[in-house]
């Protein structure tokens, strides 16, 4: 009974004992256990065996050049890394020196992020001539562009719902500033009502006469409402 | 590789020394790779995750610890990185089929190559076969040189499971070889 119990713990053990990770007095232990039991001894010899057999299979190899091309990766790879880390490890110095350098980081850092602040919050009227011509609503359509402006929707008034008076006289002087921050995000949510896709930034939308006409049926919005009631009048 | 030599080596390559790290690495080339390829059982993603230990060597080579093998640090970090590749290409299940036999053996014997070859195609198979854990533990043991506690704190498993994937593992092969009339 208590040999059994002694076998299958060196079961458990075997590896261990294979290998010598395990104090001295115990290796000394299964050593004398071993050689009055059979049973385990037969089971090391297996297991010897098992591996030896695995150990004689040769070993796959990369070819040279391969290897060659790997390490060359690798190292190409690492060296804006490694470059990176020697300018902040020489930032990190306590000579004049290292001062000198840690003061130019400095002033480049904060430049950097005064450049980006900027562009961030960049007003949009800055730039004047940047800015997308004014966009004239007409209540009958030109002559070149049939159908496909804002005044296509107001002669489909009766289709389209909207309302009386908007394709009556000749010319609705509605002059519109595009870049607008509300305007954009206005006709952002139209396009993505009638597209469905949503468009994340937009910051100067080029009004082709499909937007023109969506936002002719969206007369709801204020913007243009007010715009085209002041004009009416 | 002696001792002496491989601090050297490693002394130059956190240097910068590219030819330091080709000659440290060259040492492992045959282990490692084969490691990788049994693990994964596939060229292509053994040869990537061969290429990602690279990378992560020489970037971490300025981490590593003297007191710790660096065989045992180098296996262990290609065994990190095979491991993330089996799980983004999901070959898990596919088992291993030797693509062209490369073998060279010392032998001229034809007869003693056949049969090397024909040992070599069931092994590959039998350990191809393995459940992933005890695969795991069996070539760790074989190729990499580890004592079976890195490889429980490397898997995060208890040492006594470890031991018993060994177990299992070996018995398998054995199990395997001896349907075959290998042993």
């Amino acid at each position: 009974m208590q040999s059994k119990l002694i076998c299958e713990e060196f079961e458990r053990k075997l590896w261990q004992f294979m290998d010598r990770e395990m104090p001295d007095v115990e290796i000394v232990f299964w050593e004398r256990h071993l050689h009055g039991c059979t049973i385990c001894s037969t089971r090391l010899q297996e297991a010897g065996e098992t591996l030896s057999l695995y150990e004689t299979i040769p070993m796959e190899d990369l070819e040279e050049e391969t290897f060659n091309r790997m390490v060359s990766k690798a190292v190409k790879k690492n060296r804006f890394n490694r470059a990176v880390s020697k300018l902040l490890d020489s930032l990190f110095e306590t000579t004049s020196a290292g001062f000198i350098r840690k003061f130019a980081f400095g002033g480049l850092a904060f430049s950097a992020v005064v450049i980006i602040l900027f562009f961030m919050y960049k007003p949009e009227n800055l730039h004047p001539g940047k800015t997308p011509s004014p966009v004239e609503v007409r209540s009958s359509p030109p002559a070149e562009s049939k159908g496909n402006s804002i005044a296509a929707a107001g002669n489909n008034d009766d289709a389209s719902g909207l309302g009386t008076g908007w394709g009556k006289s000749e010319v609705v002087p509605v002059k519109y500033e595009w870049n607008d921050k509300s305007t954009s995000s206005a006709i952002r949510q139209m396009k993505r009502s009638i597209t469905g896709i949503r468009i994340k930034k937009e910051r100067y939308i080029r009004l082709d006469g499909f937007t023109l006409q969506a936002i002719a049926l969206r007369r709801k919005m204020q913007w243009l409402t007010a715009d085209i009631d002041k004009s009416a009048m | 590789m002696e001792k002496i030599l491989e601090d050297l080596l490693i002394e130059k390559c956190r240097q910068g020394e590219h030819s330091a790290f080709r000659e440290l690495v060259k040492a492992y080339r045959r282990q490692l790779y084969s490691y990788l390829l049994r693990l994964t059982g596939d060229r292509m993603t053994a040869e990537d995750a061969f290429q990602e230990t690279l990378i992560k060597v020489w970037k971490a080579i300025g981490k590593y610890d003297h007191k710790d093998r660096f065989s045992s640090w180098l296996f262990s970090i290609a065994h990190n990185a095979a491991m993330d590749l089996i799980r983004k290409n999901n070959i898990r299940k596919n088992f291993f089929h030797p693509e062209e036999p490369e073998l060279q053996p010392s032998e001229s014997n034809p007869y003693s190559e056949c049969v090397v070859n024909e040992l070599k195609e069931i092994l590959d198979r039998i350990i191809g076969g393995l459940p992933e854990k005890q695969k795991e533990v069996f070539l760790l043991r074989e190729h990499s040189g580890m004592s079976f506690k890195e490889i429980s704190e490397l898997t995060g498993q208890p040492l006594n499971t470890v031991l018993g994937h060994m177990h299992y593992a070996v018995d398998k092969i054995k199990r395997a070889l001896r349907k075959k009339n290998a042993i």
